[in-house]
């Protein structure tokens, strides 16, 4: 899922977590109703929200240009290993890595955020969006270069990680907030919160593995959401559960912003990204090939992947003119062979 | 936000030369979260169970009285070992030999069993082999009381050397996880290391002095490479505690002492570098 699915909104790609509640999700696209944010330079406005709580981007607060910046990568390059066997993994070890194969991922990313910035990743697949959302989450480290964090993250990204089945909602709530640094007091604070948005009612008090995965991803992100994070990382598809709880979702992120929250947004949605983000960066090839606004960034996008796209059509084309050649050629072989 | 910013704060700029200073580091103002994750990772195993985190005291305790019975009830004969019926003196190096055995198998298995942890969280990679350790030791003492018990009953103790038990069982603790900065993430990166750890604690129960006496070997150059295994050095300190009455700094056990020292410090050495090399590379490969 590339560059097909840019004008797809909200591509459902890991949906299946319907199961959860039973109401299901309507296939149809769910328009991203953060609508206002750039309203004006953008061509298509978003359509209007039936559902639409009223809340528009504009209340947003402007970023802090002179606090100190909430990320910062400096040349960062990201390679990885590419180990051709287990004996070579095994072999690696104690050789320091010599001789092994190397991916690079990223090549000398630079750039600053600061705080209440909602700023958009675009990129092709293998672009480098997910390894530089990983540093920031403090999960992958540079091979090259620096990577400073200010404030407390919290990622959408893999939602249910961390979880034990066999521990209660409850005890995974407890479990998952204290790895993400909070105390005993914060903890009971937010507890009643979590389980209130997860809409988990009596299950909260059942081991985890009798969940859905609608349930569980609930659950995730009903933590993430409370912790009360300064830095959001959101990858893509928010398909938490149905869409009414997908709206539930959407709806606390804005809340989110409108306090000032760093966002960084990764998504193909130009819904989502032209209503929440302010900024956008497009990588290219691991690599930071546009810095800016969003509309610029999308433009750039479209016209490399349009680019991409015209190169396929030109090369299947010609495939098909060769093939029409060579029938050409065997049929005029065979006339003769004929005659 | 910026009231707060301080405390969370993350970079990959000045990261320590050495493993030893990243790991001082990581577990700087950690000491809350560890003990609570120790906790959960007791809960966690023995979660689903009517009896919870009692079989970790249960499960050792029927070995302890299978063994009892077989030693001081079946082998009456089995003879005494310096002057000790035998049952004493399996019984007071089984109990350390439990947890040596928990921590260095457990140990080295425990940033693979807690991959989520590296691969999904920002999380302090060596604190998994504290917490690890930690709930290995909180069921060793556990164990530890039953076997007091059991002693002060049967008249071989209270002595005033049982006081030495708070300098081996922590020194026992610090060894041990001192081994895992280097087997956790060499285990994590290669999973021949971690079969290779489990193949090698099966042979070390019958190479160590659990069951016989080091002290008592014959042949001198095997008596003195034995003192080259640290897990005699614990289990007979455990016996000079609990049985023999005997002081842990003796003529006897000098070498030994200062064997066990060296060999703490070279692995801190190792443990460091392999820490701190692979640290880093660990996520990309679990």
């Amino acid at each position: 899922m590339s560059e097909e699915i840019i004008s797809d909104d909200m591509p459902n790609a890991d949906n299946s977590d319907n199961a959860g509640r039973g109401q299901g999700s309507p296939p149809a696209a769910v328009p991203a109703d953060m609508s206002g944010k750039n309203a004006d330079n953008v061509k298509p406005a978003a359509p209007p929200d039936p559902d639409d709580d009223g809340i528009t981007g504009e209340d947003f607060p402007e970023p802090d240009y002179n606090a100190p910046p909430a990320v910062v990568f400096e040349d960062v390059h990201k390679s990885y290993y590419l180990y051709s066997s287990d004996k070579a993994r095994f072999k690696a070890m104690f050789t320091n890595n010599r001789g092994v194969k190397q991916h690079p991922a990223l090549n000398g990313v630079s750039f600053t955020i600061y705080p209440g910035e909602s700023v958009g990743f675009i990129g092709r697949n293998g672009a480098g969006k997910s390894t530089i959302l990983k540093m920031i989450t403090g999960v992958s480290f540079p091979t090259g270069g620096d990577v400073t964090v200010r404030g407390k993250v919290a990622a959408m990204l893999e939602l249910t990680a961390g979880f034990s089945p066999e521990m209660t909602g409850r005890e995974n709530i407890r479990m998952k907030a204290t790895l993400l640094g909070l105390s005993e007091d914060e903890i009971e604070g937010i507890m009643d919160d979590i389980i209130d948005f997860a809409e988990l009612d009596e299950y909260i008090d059942q081991p985890v593995r009798t969940y859905s995965s609608g349930m569980k991803m609930r659950l995730g992100f009903a933590i993430n959401i409370n912790i009360k994070p300064e830095i959001l990382v959101i990858d893509e598809a928010l398909s938490v559960g149905d869409a009414r709880f997908r709206k539930k979702c959407r709806r606390s992120i804005r809340g989110l912003i409108r306090t000032g929250v760093t966002v960084l947004f990764v998504s193909h949605s130009v819904d989502a990204l032209t209503t929440t983000c302010n900024r956008a960066i497009y990588l290219k090839e691991g690599k930071v090939e546009f810095d800016g606004s969003v509309v610029d960034a999308l433009e750039l996008y479209n016209k490399d992947v349009e680019e991409i796209r015209r190169r396929r059509r030109e090369k299947r084309e010609a495939k098909k003119k060769k093939a029409q050649e060579r029938l050409e050629k065997l049929k005029q072989k065979k006339i003769k062979d004929k005659g | 936000m910026a009231d707060n910013s301080t405390a969370y704060f993350y970079t990959t700029k000045h990261t320590e030369k050495t493993g030893i200073g990243a790991i001082i580091r990581e577990h700087k103002g950690q000491g809350k979260k560890i003990l609570r994750l120790a906790a959960g990772a007791l809960r966690k195993t023995y979660k689903g169970a009517l009896l919870g985190p009692m079989w970790a005291l249960i499960k050792p305790s029927f070995t302890l009285f299978i063994m009892w019975f077989a030693f001081a009830v079946g082998l009456r004969g089995s003879g005494s070992v310096n002057g000790y019926p035998r049952f004493y003196f399996m019984l007071t190096g089984y109990i350390p030999w439990f947890y040596i055995n928990e921590a260095i198998v457990q140990g080295a298995r425990s940033i693979r069993q807690n991959s989520q942890y590296v691969t999904k969280l920002s999380f302090p990679m060596s604190n998994i082999m504290t917490f690890t350790n930690l709930a290995s030791l909180i069921v060793n003492v556990g164990l530890t009381l039953i076997m007091y018990v059991i002693l002060v009953i049967k008249g071989c103790c209270p002595s005033v050397y049982n006081l030495q038990f708070f300098f081996y069982c922590p020194m026992m603790f610090i060894f041990f996880w001192v081994l895992t900065w280097t087997t956790a993430p060499m285990a994590a990166f290669s999973k021949d290391f971690e079969n290779l750890i489990s193949s090698v604690m099966t042979g070390m129960f019958w190479l160590s002095g659990i069951v016989w006496d080091t002290a008592s070997v014959k042949n001198e150059a095997i008596r003195i490479s034995l003192y080259f295994n640290p897990i005699n050095y614990f289990i007979n300190g455990y016996r000079r505690t609990f049985l023999y009455g005997q002081p842990m700094i003796a003529e006897d056990n000098y070498i030994e002492t200062i064997i066990m020292f060296a060999e703490l410090f070279v692995l801190m050495l190792i443990g460091s570098h392999y820490y701190r090399k692979l640290r880093r590379l660990i996520p990309d490969v679990l």
